[in-house]
């Protein structure tokens, strides 16, 4: 579904930074793959190549085997979904006109956006709230809406860029639970950032450990975790 | 002095106020959105072409507004056909504000946080829906607190005009209160352009509140 081939991106600026340096990442359909790494070790970078809102200085990046550069970006970025720590939603909108936002971009009419958007709040439970102000919403419940919006044009892959850091431990686990229940029900590909250990162990299939802009290790979360070889790896199971 | 005196010229600086305000506006907002989308690195970045703009609206604000509006008098004639009266001075105040405008919706749609433009990007979203569905929304309070302010202005501005020939309420100030000295009639201009003012703010605070109590 995703590959990277060995990316490289530095950021200029009066102290250049090598965000990726020679990154490969393989994702296929319907894996969900986590990406742990300390603050700074290019985890966004590397997601945000995902959906081109990061350009490779080198290296390549295919969805569905066909090269970024030849996809229409606004296209591609139909097909995947983002969601955020910080939710994002818009203030100028109640609840369901969030939902409906990406089937508005490409015109769909608005009884087939209010149908589906509709459809989408019921399988987040947030049903009721359909007319609320973001404002007035939990975190746990925004992320909800920012799932559902992500989720409304039938995506195929999921990009999440620490969507749970801002919520309690319970509501991490409810959050992580949909994410899971939807990735199935909708053979959904996910890719989600993290620095939580659990998260990575609760949910994901896959995991990268990032460090300093290289993936140092990466394999089937339960091979990577019995046996760390990378010392980065070894810190992270040290610190649960 | 006759009360009714004052009407008429309360009129002219209403007609002028109003006027100039909506066009200023409406040449502001491109103004400001293309100061927006030249600045931001995944719009349309251009450097060159920001600094341009943003150069030539320093150096409108840097000129005192009743010699810019002496400058602008040939663009009146050329437009209304004469340099005397309400409509010869909308023109000229209209222009001198729009740069104003540009840089005070320019404020407003910064306050917009840059992530959620991300966000809809990765929706797919092209420029101009970016535009009129994340930025004009999102800072709408904005805009509107910016554009009462603009209006205030030029009440003031507008005043300053009836010292050239602009008729309204400056006008009348000047010519009976400095020409006739009769303080009566300034002291009388003086109240009312203080309660227009403190109406075009209530106005606007109003708007503004009803825009975010669905917030
Ligand atoms: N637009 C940018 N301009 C300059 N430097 C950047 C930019 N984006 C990221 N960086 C730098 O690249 C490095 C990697 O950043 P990145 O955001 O990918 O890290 P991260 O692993 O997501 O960290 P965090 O856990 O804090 O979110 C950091 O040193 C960061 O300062
Ligand atoms: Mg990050």
């Amino acid at each position: 579904m995703i590959k990277v081939n060995s990316v490289c991106k530095t950021f200029k600026g009066q102290v250049p930074v090598e965000a990726l340096k020679n990154v490969n990442l393989n994702v296929e359909a319907g894996e969900i793959h986590g990406i742990i790494g300390l603050s700074g070790a290019g985890k966004s970078t590397l997601l945000r190549m995902l959906n081109g809102l990061e350009v490779p200085d080198s290296g390549e990046v295919f969805f569905k085997d066909q090269n970024l550069k030849q996809w229409q970006i606004h296209k591609l970025r139909q097909r995947t979904g983002m969601i955020f720590q910080h939710f994002n939603l818009l203030s100028s909108r109640n609840v369901i006109d969030n939902v409906c936002l990406p089937l508005e971009l490409t015109k769909v009419s608005k009884k087939d956006r209010y149908e589906k958007a509709e459809e989408m709040l019921a399988l987040v439970g947030l049903s009721d709230k359909r007319n609320s102000a973001v404002s007035t919403l939990s975190g746990g419940q925004k992320q909800r809406v920012v799932i559902a919006r992500a989720l409304i044009n039938t995506p195929e892959v999921l990009l999440c860029d620490e969507a749970t850091s801002a919520l309690d431990p319970i509501t991490t686990n409810e959050i992580l639970d949909l994410i899971q229940k939807l990735s199935k029900q909708l053979n959904l590909t996910v890719v989600l950032i993290t620095h939580e250990m659990g998260v990575i162990t609760k949910i994901c299939h896959y995991v990268s450990v990032m460090d300093h802009g290289m993936i140092v290790e990466q394999g089937p979360v339960k091979e990577v975790f019995s046996n760390p070889k990378a010392i980065r790896t070894q810190g992270f199971i040290k610190a649960v | 002095m006759e009360i009714s005196m004052i009407i008429k010229p309360l009129l002219e600086t209403i007609q002028m106020v109003v006027i100039s305000t909506g066009i200023a506006t409406l040449l502001g907002i491109p103004i400001g959105i293309g100061l927006i989308l030249f600045d931001q690195k995944s719009l349309k970045a251009n450097k060159g072409l920001y600094q341009l703009i943003s150069g030539l609206i320093n150096i409108t604000r840097s000129i005192p507004f009743l010699i810019l509006m002496i400058l602008l008098f040939p663009v009146s004639r050329l437009i209304v056909g004469t340099t005397i009266g309400t409509a010869a001075t909308i023109v000229p105040l209209s222009l001198a504000a729009a740069p104003f405008m540009g840089r005070i919706v320019e404020g407003a749609l910064k306050e917009v946080p840059y992530g959620l433009i991300e966000a809809v990007l990765a929706m797919g979203a092209k420029k101009t829906q970016i535009i009129f569905k994340v930025l004009i929304p999102e800072a709408l309070p904005g805009l509107v607190r910016g554009i009462t302010l603009m209006m205030i202005n030029l009440v003031g501005y507008s005043a300053m005009a009836g010292a050239i020939g602009g008729g309204g309420l400056g006008d009348l100030a000047i010519r009976y209160g400095y020409h006739r000295y009769q303080m009566d009639v300034l002291i009388l201009a003086v109240i009312v352009i203080i309660g227009l003012v403190a109406v075009i703010q209530s106005i606007g605070n109003l708007t503004t509140k009803v825009i975010e109590r669905k917030r």
